[in-house]
């Protein structure tokens, strides 16, 4: 007995021994099994490290900053700045309903708020009242949205403001609300001089903006990124992959004082007009520089706007503008003098196969060259040009290629379209060719052509390449400057410019332009009224291009605009009616603001404190600051728009009043291009006389203001 | 080192084990987590760090306080606690929290805490079948055994089963070898073992063959068994859990012999439940093969220890004891790291004292402590059993 007790014990821990072993056994190879598994799949899965490495790892494209255009004065045309889209995870799980439900009213109030300040320019979905934005956001938080932009376009100010708000305070993860940021082109002229200074359409830039995208848009860097938790991916180096290249900045010669004027005049004669589309430029005679380039086209509702660029695209027969070439080429030929006649009989002549007929029939038979250019005989003209080119069409066809008229000119905005000038081996040319180019027919030019031309004559006969872009900075430096460009330095002798420019005055004076007559300043031009082409159809019944181009003052030549206004409607088509007022109300602002007027420099001791306009509070304190002088606010400012006014050794700023929408705030002092950016706001339309700081409104503050209404301003130096 | 061994006592080993499996478990709990952290406590990573390091400090606690009782206590716990188990079970069945669609985890009134009984079920069911088989030491081989252990571990494994059935099939078959070790009779294992094995092949046949939309319906968790076993089998490359085992995959692809570096784990953010179920793939990741396998290495050493104290214990419950805990723990981890590897289909089970989960690290603390006070026990034993001798000399 004793024996097996002694050794069943014995027998026991032995047969556990055993067995235990066993077991160990079995899971020394399993866990053998399950470490060689994972060694195995380090070898050989290649596939595993290079979508790991794909999945956690990204090149960011690094935005170079698009650069800014400017007009001539430096004042900011077109620039890029972050805006900001205000993003909701309406199922964020940081945010239990609690949270949701304990800030919302007051998130919704805040947002509901938003209509009353009339700066935030809000869509009409970011218009909600408070218990709509409740409803909103519960319904996409009971939806599960996990994306969707509640306010866009934001500007840091007012983000600033809205990421204390409540819910908005507590983060992305907690809140659900967060920012994203993009760059926006800002335009700070609203509709002016759109076309020229251009925009992105459907993606593709027009305008300036396209033709120098590639300077203007800059190279793209690049960067590597690496995912970290929480959606979240960070770089991994300091430095970029590639450094971005920011792109250039252009200053253009764009006067916006002169652009607004012609916008606004070109606005005016296509709405009496009813007119489909319209152009307006404005140039500089000893330079060529562009002032102004309005294209205005009649929309779908009506009002027109800057859609297409018609001063350079439209290539089309130009009408009797063009007989300035004519009378020019026979003058220079020696074939004919201002005071050589020939017979028009009643208004009509016949060339080959086909009636040459006068608008308006003459009032006696036989007219000299200067009468035929200042009443716009066609058969005037063609007679001549018929008789003395009749057999060396050649001679006359070639002067206007010679002239440069025949091929694009380079314009800084370059055109889809290009002119044409009809010669004597097109497989079109025909008996009646001749004449009717002479008064202006079957040949297309553009109006930027056609104001070359006779920028060319205003100039002595040297004729200026006309350019819109003076500089090209990079951070900056100025890398290019245009220079004037000569395209011809003597187009005609002086002898025919004097000739030339005595008739065109005489068009003002006792011919088609009686209109343009004043007595401050001499006007030298032509008009044109041009039947519209259609194609392969001949010409569209009724619709014609009233045109008229010039320069001013005639016995000082500064400025020479052309106008040229197409199809209006209502029996009104002449270039000497439709164009020429155009033409007038361009000419007599500048005539008042650049050439009249020209102020003596302000010499009277300055004040301790300076002068300072109206305007937004925040950079006239950091000027004041800058400056070292002290400024004191009068109560809270509103709208951080002001008034100041100097006092002895600092500047009191006081809330500009009243500041609401739809009602005209008190301007004086402003300066125009702050009075222009909140009047846009209000959605006035400005129109502004003199320079220097506003003086007086046509709009008394106070007064209701409503949406497309027109103000005008008078402006005095300070 | 006396203070130490004072204040420490039983196997040294198992406490350096138990240090190291806290740290590394630490440590990749607070890379795993800070996903979570973003989705859940808004960018607060430390949230979740703070609380596994809490957890870890309690359950250490628990196992310090553990290891000093009388031996006697674990007795009383063998005891009570199956019935206990029993009971949270079935009320976690009827009242319980369904987590990734599985109702396991009983929410405590009034702490904002749940419990999950299974861990609590498989400790004592372990000290239960310790304790049927001690008690009937030297008739091991008898029915009456058998049909004891049988019924305690029907109950639990069927309770366990309907919603987490891999932690019911690790139960059943840690019980199976506990039994094979403690000397149950063969015959009886065989057949239990082959009903066991035909049930679990009626079952993969029977889901592999019903429709997707048959298995909807009949509703509960066999949707995810199916999707699971057919993910295994290859014929379902396109379910949750073929995305799943492929992202482990990956994490122990790209780990390398030493790994990412602690927190540079990159599958955490493709992972599901990578501070748990997973914890072995982000392990592999961030510390390489090497990290890997000092894991693996501590449980081998685990079971080896306590098969060693098994041997060295003088009585039968503290020898059975010792094996069932070391066994159910390093079984379990295994069963976790053959999921991150890949070969075996993807099933929720932890790795003791690593992942992380409340319940689990405070019933691992426990089986821990359980394990140190039984070779406390055996160290005191000898002690005086040399003791002894000397006076007898």
């Amino acid at each position: 007995m004793s024996e097996t007790k002694t050794h069943k014990p014995w027998s026991v821990r032995k047969i556990m021994l055993v067995r235990s072993a066993l077991v160990f056994a079995i899971a020394v190879i399993f866990g053998g099994w399950i470490w060689i598994s994972a060694a195995k799949l380090q070898f050989g899965n290649e596939e595993f490290s290079a979508e790991e490495m794909q999945r956690n790892t990204r090149k960011v494209v690094v935005e170079a900053v698009r650069g800014n255009i400017y007009a001539n004065d430096g004042s900011l045309l077109a620039t890029s700045v972050p805006r900001y889209d205000l993003v909701m995870d309406a199922k964020v799980q940081g945010c239990p309903s609690d949270t949701f439900a304990k800030y919302i009213d007051s998130f919704c109030l805040l947002l509901a708020q938003l209509q009353d300040r009339p700066y935030w320019k809000l869509r009409d979905s970011e218009r909600k009242s408070q218990q709509q934005w409740k409803e909103y956001l519960y319904n996409l938080r009971n939806r599960g949205i996990h994306y969707r932009i509640l306010l866009k376009n934001l500007g840091f100010d007012q983000v600033k403001e809205i990421r204390e708000w409540p819910l908005v305070r507590l983060g992305k993860y907690k809140g659900g609300l967060w920012f994203i940021e993009d760059s926006q082109r800002m335009y700070f002229l609203g509709d002016l001089a759109k076309r020229a200074i251009g925009y992105s359409r459907n993606g593709v830039y027009v305008g300036l903006e396209g033709a120098f995208d590639s300077l203007l848009s800059g190279v793209n860097g690049e960067r590597m990124e690496q995912r970290m938790p929480g959606r979240i991916w960070r770089p991994i180096k300091l430095d970029n992959l590639q450094e971005p290249m920011n792109g250039h900045d252009i200053v253009t010669t764009l006067d916006v004082g002169i652009q607004d004027i012609a916008q606004f005049a070109l606005n005016k004669a296509l709405v009496s007009s009813q007119a489909a589309y319209g152009c307006a430029v404005v140039m500089e005679v000893k330079t060529g520089e562009i002032k102004a380039m309005a294209n205005l086209k009649r929309g779908t509702d009506g009002q027109y706007y800057e859609s297409q660029n018609y001063a350079v695209d439209q290539y089309a027969e130009p009408g009797s503008t063009f007989k300035l070439f004519s009378v020019l080429s026979l003058l220079e030929d020696g074939y004919a003098k201002a005071q050589d006649s020939i017979k028009v009989g009643n208004g009509s002549a016949r060339f080959y196969d086909r009636d040459m007929i006068d608008d308006h029939a003459p009032d006696k038979p036989y007219m000299t060259l200067k009468e035929a250019f200042i009443q716009s005989s066609n058969v005037g003209i063609s007679k001549f040009v018929n008789n003395a080119y009749g057999e060396k069409a050649n001679k006359f066809v070639g002067r206007a290629i010679d002239m440069g008229l025949g091929e694009s000119m380079g314009f800084d905005i370059p055109s889809r379209n290009a002119p044409r000038i009809k010669t004597t081996t097109s497989k079109d040319w025909y008996g009646t060719s001749l004449p009717w180019m002479s008064i202006g027919y079957e040949s297309q030019i553009s109006p930027l052509q056609t104001l070359t031309l006779y920028n060319a004559v205003a100039n002595g006969g040297v004729m200026m390449k006309p350019y819109l872009v003076k500089e090209i900075r990079q951070d900056g430096r100025i890398i290019r400057h245009q220079e004037p460009t000569v395209l011809n330095k003597q187009i005609c002798s002086q002898n025919t410019v004097d000739l030339l420019t005595s008739m065109m005055i005489g068009v003002v004076q006792e011919g088609t332009a009686q209109s343009l007559k004043n007595p401050d300043y001499l006007v030298a031009g032509k008009t044109g009224t041009a039947k519209v082409s259609d194609g392969q159809n001949g010409y569209k019944p009724g619709a014609y291009n009233a045109s008229f181009c010039g320069f001013f003052p005639a016995d000082n030549p500064q400025y020479s605009i052309v106008v040229v206004i197409s199809e209006p409607r209502g029996g009104n088509y002449y270039g000497g009616t439709v164009a020429a007022p155009v033409f007038k109300d361009i000419a007599d602002r500048i005539y008042s603001s650049h050439i009249a007027n020209q102020p003596a420099l302000h010499t009277a001791a300055l004040p301790s404190a300076p002068q300072i306009l109206s305007g937004r509070l925040e950079p006239t304190k950091l000027l004041l600051n800058e400056l070292g002088i002290s400024s004191s606010a009068l109560g809270t400012v509103k709208g951080g728009w002001i008034s100041a006014t100097a006092l002895e050794h600092s500047v009191s700023l006081k809330s500009l009043a009243p500041l609401q929408p739809g009602i005209m705030p008190d301007l004086s002092g402003m300066g125009l291009r702050d009075a222009l950016e909140l009047l846009n706001t209000l959605g006035a339309h400005v129109d502004f006389m003199g320079y220097g700081r506003i003086s007086a409104q046509s709009l008394p503050a106070g007064s209701r203001i409503s949406k497309g209404q027109s103000v005008t301003l008078v402006l005095k130096p300070f | 080192m006396a203070a130490a061994s004072q204040l420490f006592k039983g196997d040294r080993i198992i406490w350096y084990i138990v240090l190291i499996l806290s740290l590394i478990g630490v440590l990749a709990v607070y890379s795993a987590t800070s996903t979570l952290a973003f989705s859940e406590k808004g960018g607060d990573t430390e949230f979740y760090f703070l609380r596994h390091s809490g957890f870890l400090l309690m359950g250490l606690g628990v196992l310090y306080v553990t290891h000093r009782m009388p031996y006697q206590l674990y007795k009383i716990m063998a005891r009570w606690g199956i019935h206990l188990s029993i009971a949270l079970l079935v009320l976690t069945l009827v009242v319980g929290h369904d987590i990734n669609n599985a109702a396991r985890v009983l929410p405590i009134p009034f702490l904002n805490l749940t419990l999950q009984p299974s861990d609590m079920a498989k400790l004592f069911l372990v000290l239960y079948i310790a304790r049927v088989i001690s008690k009937n030491h030297e008739d091991a081989g008898t029915t009456k055994v058998f049909i004891k252990a049988l019924v305690a571990v029907g109950i639990i494994v069927l309770l366990i089963a309907p919603e987490n059935l891999s932690t019911a099939l690790m139960i059943f078959a840690t019980s199976m070898m506990l039994m094979y070790i403690g000397r149950v009779n063969l015959k009886y294992l065989g057949i239990l073992a082959g009903i066991g094995l035909s049930a679990m092949a009626i079952m993969v046949l029977f889901l592999t063959n019903i429709s997707t939309q048959t298995a909807r319906d009949l509703g509960g968790r066999i949707p995810t068994w199916k999707s699971r076993i057919e993910t295994f089998s290859g014929n379902n490359p396109n379910a949750e859990s073929s995305y799943q085992q492929m992202q482990s995959k990956i994490a122990v692809a790209t780990g390398g012999l030493f790994g990412k570096g602690p927190g540079h784990s990159t599958q955490r953010y493709y992972l599901p439940h990578p501070y748990s179920d997973f914890i072995y793939a982000i392990i592999v990741e961030e510390y390489g093969l090497f990290g890997g396998l000092i894991i693996l290495g501590c449980f081998l050493v685990l079971l080896y220890r306590c098969l060693k104290l098994m041997t060295a214990s003088p009585q039968a419950f503290g020898a059975l004891t010792v094996v069932g805990l070391g066994l159910s723990m390093s079984f379990q981890a295994f069963l976790n790291m053959g999921v991150a590897v890949g070969v075996l289909p993807v099933t929720g089970l932890t790795i003791p004292l690593v992942s992380m989960g409340g319940t689990s690290l405070l019933f691992n603390s426990l089986s821990f402590g359980i394990i140190l006070g039984i070779s406390r026990h055996i160290q005191e034993e000898k002690r005086k059993q040399a003791e002894g001798a000397a006076v007898d000399a």
